[in-house]
């Protein structure tokens, strides 16, 4: 009867120990992939977004040397959006 | 004869010997699979712990480049599409377009 007794306690906590655990292996889960999604999109804009002023201070150095009315007028479109994100 | 007759009580302490056996045997199982699924459970919360702040440390930061590169995403293309373009028509320009990755090696120069 004791070992009855004490076997139904243990397996109510088991169980619950059970739900527990799906619950937050689920939000682990999701949490991982919030994560990585972020840091995915995040790494790539920034790529962009520093590949593009590269080409700009190159295009800004190329325009210097060899210097072009429309290189000049594509630079300065650019310009002021360059000005406002630093 | 029943068959509740036949059994010697040298017999029938045989079996609850092993009754109570398998029942010590079970309730040990049993708590040992409680700890480990405690062990389970403490593992899996401490590291939903570290991601969710690791999150909340990255959130912010991803977030401001992401919303920056979509107000410009615009005017970024069309930059890099008019870069791309004075390249064609100047062959000078092309090295600075292969350099920054605007146009592929394979590209073929316009005469």
């Amino acid at each position: 009867m004791k070992f009855e007794t004490l076997n139904g306690i243990l397996t109510f906590v088991l169980g619950a120990l059970i739900i527990l655990s799906v619950c937050l292996a689920v939000r682990m889960v999701m949490l991982h992939h919030d994560l990585r999604m972020l840091q995915k999109q995040a790494t790539q804009d920034q790529a962009i977004m520093m590949q593009t002023e590269q080409a700009f201070n190159d295009a800004a150095v190329y325009n210097q040397k060899n210097p072009s009315p429309e290189l000049t007028r594509i630079l300065q479109s650019m310009g002021p959006k360059r000005n406002a994100n630093h | 004869m029943s068959d509740t007759e036949s059994l010697s009580p040298s017999r029938n302490s045989d079996l609850e010997w092993q009754v109570a056996a398998l029942q010590r045997q079970v309730f040990l199982l049993v708590l040992a699979l409680v700890v480990v699924s405690a062990t389970f459970v403490f593992y899996l919360f401490c590291e939903s712990r570290f991601v969710s702040n690791d999150l909340a440390t990255i959130q912010p930061q991803a977030t401001q480049i992401i919303r920056t590169f979509s107000l410009n995403a615009q005017a970024i293309q069309n930059f890099r599409a008019q870069l791309v373009s004075y390249g064609t028509t100047h062959s000078g320009f092309q090295p600075i377009l292969l350099k920054d990755g605007l146009v592929s090696p394979a590209m073929p120069p316009r005469q």
